[in-house]
């Protein structure tokens, strides 16, 4: 796919080629605009990325304070309060100038380049970054459905759910169990579920219910970090935690979150709490605008996050094929960067270079052991691909994980005041 | 007299870091032994290239997901503003394997002398 750079766009108004529509800028009216929609870790970084006082950079988020999925699985655990993962806009827009709309992005007109607003309201842009995380295919797993996460949460979105599932575990007794259905792939943040389930022994080891167990009914063959969670488990909580992958169970057949049970091919399992966690899609407003591809899932250019849709909108974060990079925060933004350099490249002439992507998942198996698995990633041939990983091992010192532990502290400080300020 | 400072500084850049809660990740030579195993003609080159300060801010974004501007916690240093030779040495240390924290290894290993000189540069102009 060919883009006019700035240069190449003058040049072609010069010649006389009068059809194309010209960006607000080139009329000296006003600074070319951006829109970002959702203010997650991929919106949110792109924002403050793109706001250097040259753009007009507007941000679209339904909620007016913003929940972190990663780090809620430590709320759950008692090791975080639900204050200190929860961040507000108001220095994106004091410090950095976004205009922050609170509101929900309903559709986007691509020909007219109007974002419209339930309200209402429209949006017009130069340049879109559509980042709206996932929307969660209830029916994917037979009996659940929106309405029944109020009893069953998947807390796969940060903020009422998440607390949802902790008033739930906090209601536990001695004795009572939990059941949790993994998510299919691709989903966000591979290793999220297992570090839940982690936080959830923890609770029950803190609280001392020695005879609570939790059963993890998985639609996979294995999972992120496998080695390294079973370990742990093993090490902290000895028999509280059972993982069921697919080759064992043959199949989820339903739910049903009134009566508490999941029943599988193999057999029906029953919890006094059920943490039901579905197939995902991207965000709706990806699916509108018709940016997907089979998968519900947005492709994008390795080497710009540009749309391979739409020239004029990016796509990051969860919504977006993103080649080997997983579905994470600090994926969403690093890939935010890249956008953002591309974008102001696009309306303002700067410099591009090369796509450089990063990401780490850090995971709490139990107190202060923290292990991590991350990578450095580049455009190669067309894709997103991993120049070089790393993975913590089994069997290594106490020392040492806590050490990994208390890097995740510093890097959740870090990635928080990346995004917000 | 150059690497007898080149070991002081990084010692001095070592134990502040270490002082920071980095562990090296079970490294166990001193960062003084560090210091004297980094390459010091790719040092003195990057330290000699012509930096891209807008390459620098890009690339920093990069160090910036993690190493906050102004953190609070003290398990990841603040790097804003560091002495230019500092940071080529600290991401020398951890390309070359005398340093051993699993995430700077791979960030440095994918970073080229422009590269580190370009990061370097900008943050110490910050």
């Amino acid at each position: 796919m060919k883009h006019l750079s700035r240069r190449q766009f003058n040049k072609a108004l010069g010649l006389g080629v009068a059809s194309l529509s010209a960006p607000s800028m080139l009329l000296g009216q006003s600074k070319p605009k951006v829109v970002v929609i959702g203010g997650g870790a991929g919106g949110a970084t792109a924002a403050r990325y793109l706001a250097k006082g040259d753009l007009d950079v507007t941000l679209i988020e339904d909620s007016k304070k913003y929940t972190t999925c990663f780090y809620s699985n430590l709320y759950l655990g008692d090791v975080r309060t639900f204050d200190s993962i929860t961040h507000g806009y108001e220095k994106l827009a004091s410090d950095f100038g976004v205009n922050v709309v609170n509101g929900f992005a309903m559709e986007i007109d691509r020909a007219g380049q109007m974002v419209k607003l339930k309200d209402g309201s429209s949006v017009a842009y130069d340049k879109l970054v559509v980042a709206p995380g996932i929307d969660l295919v209830y029916d994917s797993v037979p009996g659940y459905s929106e309405e029944a996460a109020q009893i069953a949460p998947h807390a796969w979105q940060g903020g009422a759910q998440t607390q949802l599932l902790k008033e739930k575990m906090d209601a536990l007794k001695n004795g009572d169990n939990i059941v949790m259905v993994a998510p299919p792939n691709p989903y966000r943040c591979p290793p999220g579920p297992y570090e839940r389930v982690s936080m959830m022994a923890h609770m029950f080891k803190q609280k001392g219910m020695t005879d609570s167990t939790i059963t993890i009914i998985d639609p996979k063959t294995k999972f992120s970090k496998q080695g390294l969670f079973t370990e742990g488990w093993e090490k902290h909580y000895s028999g509280v935690i059972e993982w069921i992958g697919a080759d064992i169970h043959g199949g989820i057949k339903s739910v049903d979150v009134e009566a508490g049970t999941v029943e599988t091919d193999f057999d029906t399992f029953e919890g006094q709490l059920l943490n039901i966690i579905p197939k995902q899609i991207a965000g709706s407003i990806a699916q509108t605008a018709e940016l997907t591809d089979d998968s519900g899932f947005c492709q994008i250019e390795a080497e710009s996050m540009r749309s391979q849709v739409d020239p004029n909108i990016f796509v990051i974060g969860d919504a977006s094929v993103a080649g080997a990079m997983p579905k994470s925060g600090f994926s969403a933004n690093s890939q935010a960067k890249v956008a953002a350099l591309n974008i102001r490249a696009d309306l303002l002439g700067t410099k591009v270079f090369p796509a450089k992507y990063s990401n780490t998942c850090w995971s709490l198996i139990g107190t202060d052991d923290g292990v991590k698995v991350g990578a450095q990633y580049a455009a190669v041939d067309g894709k997103i691909a991993s120049t070089s990983t790393f993975i913590s091992q089994t069997g290594e010192d106490a020392a040492l994980r806590k050490t990994t532990y208390e890097e995740s502290i510093g890097w959740y400080e870090g990635i928080t005041s990346d995004m917000f300020g | 007299m150059r690497q007898v400072y080149a070991g002081l500084v990084l010692s001095i850049f070592s134990a502040m870091l270490m002082a920071n809660g980095d562990s090296n990740e079970g490294a166990s030579s001193s960062s003084a032994e560090n210091s004297s195993q980094i390459n010091s003609s790719q040092l003195s080159e990057i330290l000699a290239l012509q930096a891209d300060i807008d390459y620098g801010e890009y690339i920093a974004g990069e160090c910036l997901t993690c190493h906050s501007v102004s953190a609070h916690d003290k398990s990841i240093p603040v790097i804003h503003g560091s002495d230019k030779k500092l940071i080529v040495e600290a991401l020398l240390a951890y390309q070359q394997g005398v340093r051993e924290n699993s995430v700077m290894r791979s960030v440095a290993s994918n970073l080229s002398d422009e590269e580190i000189a370009a990061v370097a540069t900008f943050f110490n102009a910050q």
